[in-house]
């Protein structure tokens, strides 16, 4: 065997016991294993399975596979999470990782069925009647957005201010912000009726209608109903991947209209990293909708572009998402 | 005894909560035994001494107070009342001691038992045991600094020695007396008290064992709900027409779209296309949840049935749906019906019949016709034979023209200040959105319904039906 080949089956190998690890953690995470799993409080093997109506068997060799990753103790049958455990756990305080981790349970459908994925205007989200997006957003879109919030906080979001955002699905972004802080006025623009109603009947459960409202709004036809400088402040995040290339740029330049103090929007760059690369090709399965992540030229052009939309602009960068993502936040001077 | 209990409860009808009883019978107790031993001593004074006229005078007025404390209990100054008893006893004290000669008075120990009396009506025992020392230090003062003083008061009561005696036997008579009285009081309020606590308890345990049972019988009842509404909604969806077969109407351009609400409701619609016959229908079945997507099930079952077997005839396809829908809804003993309106396409002419939501037409000029189906039918499943109320109408779309069907719940939607959307707004929304394609007018439709119903939930089904002659 040459040293070729030996370097070569080495990396086959590696990243196929990754994914295979990933895999597991995944089935962990669907089978609510994650939910139940404490740092500070230990469950047995026998009352976790009971709880869920599994197959203690199986709890058990799943046990073992994280308590082998490091992910579980296993103290006498006494299970509980580790700190690593913890991050990509329900309670993980890092929530972008643990939307990571939970997107792989979509990827893995979307590439389960790539002979129908693959195909013209197919997807997963198609085969399954739309019917994903319903857990996609709690369990992905919320916990990648949920991350953004401090960085919004750091600027002068003053009482009272209005924020607008932009392919707000069911809103739960709009709530997380409203928590950090509760002194602005929200209002969330989606197409989907179904996502807005549910974000509505949530409001109003929450008793917060008097601080967020909930629009039916097509992002690219509709946008021009909004006037300049009608909100403070308009957010649009991880929604520019869904949005026609050839409309993108003068999206950015009507969200920048609309907004009197400033927009943050992010940029997913699929090209320096493995996760970016193949990210982007299984969201492609996945959504129909998804028109791709960006290229290193593609966002250096908006970089040099936004100067030239208005000169009283200042432009800050953040990395955001673990490095995959940067978060631009084009403030008006 | 009844007559003491009721003295004792003087009050408690204006009582807030149970809690308060005890306190108002041991203030409405101190009160009626002061009230008791002042008349008593008063008489006794008053028969068995000499110019007694202040001693009792003060013991007229103690017991004129007492008395007037169990009236303001019973009209509900309790508070007061508590507060204030204490103090007119203390200052009765005062004047029965000094008119009895103060530091040889017996009276002086009863100063005593003001911090027990002050437990007893719950205010400040350290505040009364405060004004017992005062007292006494004031009795002292009076007595080896100020004798002409004392002998001056002494001299207004008149009181022999065999008086000071007898005041005194009455007194070492009351101490004791007093203090058994008090502890019995608050012995027995506090078993009373306790027992009653107790009932509450069992009252409370009984009364959360029901809340228990009643919670689980509701989550039952919810969750069987919310599994006959789940099915309810899957029935009502899964028979909705797909795309790619409404696809297959080449010289009609449609666009459907239903949004059930939480309570599904029966919103029906179908495009069924049977070689050149094209059989449209929307209609809406009575109530809400399992038997109305039953009903709604049933009604596309037949309509289906009778668009393969080619029966076309408006009257014909009516007259059987009623039938079998009556049939069916009197063997599960339901009251349901519906509203229909049945379309039937072919040639390039549209013939309706049924009683649905009128039906708007807008022409490519612009122009709107509002066509009303009340005469075109009747409810279906009501009546065994509706054959005499069934009517039919024809129109032809010209090339651009648009024909608009919905259910109720678009005209019955709210907004924030619960104005409905009405058939004028139909009317004017469809018009903005004319010249776009059938589906994209239906998107348009919905987020102009969304956004003008607010807040407004959708509380009755959404149906939409476009259709745009090619």
């Amino acid at each position: 065997m040459t040293d070729d080949i030996k370097t070569n089956l080495g990396e086959i190998r590696a990243f196929t016991e990754e994914t295979w690890k990933g895999l597991a953690i995944a089935a962990g995470h669907s089978a609510g294993f994650f939910n139940i799993l404490k740092v500070d409080t230990p469950i047995s093997v026998d009352d976790l399975a009971k709880q869920k109506g599994y197959d203690v068997g199986k709890v058990e060799k799943w046990i073992s596979f994280a308590e082998g990753a490091g992910i579980v103790k296993n103290d006498n049958r006494k299970i509980t999470l580790t700190t690593k455990g913890l991050l990509i756990s329900s309670g993980s305080p890092i929530r972008d990782i643990l939307a990571f981790v939970e997107g792989t349970t979509y990827f893995i459908k979307a590439a389960g069925s790539a002979e129908t994925t693959f195909k013209v205007n197919q997807s997963f989200d198609k085969l399954s009647d739309g019917k994903i997006s319903k857990d996609y957003q709690p369990r992905v879109s919320d916990n990648l957005s949920a991350a953004l919030v401090t960085h919004l906080k750091e600027h002068k979001l003053e009482d009272n201010d209005k924020l607008l955002d932009f392919g707000c699905g069911s809103g739960s972004f709009l709530r997380k912000l409203y928590e950090a802080i509760p002194t602005l006025f929200y209002t969330g623009v989606d197409v989907n009726l179904f996502s807005v109603e549910k974000g509505k009947k949530e409001n109003i459960a929450l008793g917060l209608t008097d601080r967020i409202k909930m629009l039916v709004g097509d992002i690219v036809e509709d946008i021009n109903d909004f006037p300049d400088n009608s909100y403070e402040w308009v957010t649009f995040i991880n929604v520019l991947h869904f949005v026609p290339l050839d409309k993108r740029n003068i999206l950015i330049h009507n969200l920048i209209r609309i907004a009197r103090k400033g927009v943050f929007f992010n940029l997913v760059e699929a090209e320096s990293s493995m996760i970016g690369l193949a990210g982007n090709m299984l969201m492609h399965l996945l959504w129909s909708d998804f028109t791709g992540f960006y290229t290193k030229n593609e966002i250096q052009q908006i970089f040099a572009d936004l100067p030239k939309i208005n000169k009283n602009i200042s432009v800050q960068t953040t990395s955001i998402l673990q490095g995959n993502s940067i978060l631009v936040s084009v403030l008006k001077k | 005894m009844e007559i003491l209990e009721t003295i004792l409860n003087l009050g408690s009808d204006k009582l807030k909560n149970s809690m308060s009883l005890r306190l108002l019978r041991q203030v409405n107790g101190l009160n009626l035994f002061y009230a008791i031993v002042a008349i008593s001593t008063g008489v006794l004074i008053g028969v068995s001494l000499p110019n007694p006229e202040f001693l009792v005078g003060v013991q007229i007025v103690a017991t004129f107070i007492y008395t007037g404390s169990l009236v303001m209990t019973s009209r509900g100054y309790l508070d007061t009342v508590r507060k204030s008893t204490l103090y007119v006893f203390e200052v009765q004290m005062i004047f029965a001691i000094l008119l009895t000669n103060a530091w040889s008075s017996a009276a002086l120990f009863v100063v005593s038992v003001y911090p027990l009396l002050a437990a007893l009506v719950e205010v400040s025992r350290f505040r009364h045991l405060l004004i017992s020392f005062m007292q006494v230090i004031f009795f002292i003062s009076l007595h080896f600094f100020f004798p002409e003083l004392e002998n001056l008061v002494l001299a207004f009561s008149h009181l022999p020695p065999s008086g000071t005696a007898i005041f005194t036997v009455i007194t070492l008579l009351i101490i004791p007396f007093l203090s058994a009285v008090i502890i019995d009081i608050i012995f027995r309020e506090n078993l009373l008290a306790r027992k009653k606590q107790k009932e509450l308890l069992n009252e409370i345990t009984i009364s959360n064992r029901k809340l228990e049972i009643y919670s689980e019988r509701l989550r039952d009842e919810s969750m069987r709900l919310q599994a006959e509404v789940n099915i309810a909604r899957k029935i009502q969806t899964m028979v909705l027409p797909s795309v790619e077969e409404i696809e297959l109407v080449d010289s009609l351009e449609i666009a459907c779209m239903m949004i059930p609400a939480d309570e599904v409701g029966g919103d029906y619609y179908d495009v069924i296309k049977i070689d050149d016959t094209v059989t449209i229908g929307i209609g809406d079945v009575t109530g809400h949840g399992l038997s109305s997507g039953i009903i709604m099930l049933m009604a596309q079952t037949v309509i289906r049935t009778l668009a393969e077997m080619k029966v076309s005839d408006p009257n014909v396809l009516m007259n059987v749906v009623n039938r079998v829908l009556y049939a069916n809804i009197k063997r599960i003993k339901e009251d349901r019906n519906m509203t229909l309106a049945l379309l039937t396409y072919r040639d390039g002419r549209f013939v309706v019949t049924g009683q649905h939501e009128s039906i708007i037409v807008l022409r490519n000029s612009g122009e709107i016709e509002v066509l009303d189906t009340m005469n075109l039918g009747f409810y279906v499943g009501l009546m065994p034979d509706i054959s005499d109320k069934i009517d039919q109408l024809a129109l032809t779309l010209a090339s651009g023209d648009l024909m608009v069907l919905y259910s109720d719940g678009i005209t019955e939607a709210e907004n924030d200040r619960k104005i409905q959307f009405g058939q004028d707004l139909i009317c004017s929304t469809i018009k903005k959105y004319q010249k776009f394609p059938a589906a994209k007018i239906i998107n348009k439709f919905m987020k102009d319904l969304f956004n003008y119903m607010g807040d407004s939930l959708v509380l009755d089904d959404i149906s939409l039906v476009v259709i745009k002659q090619k």
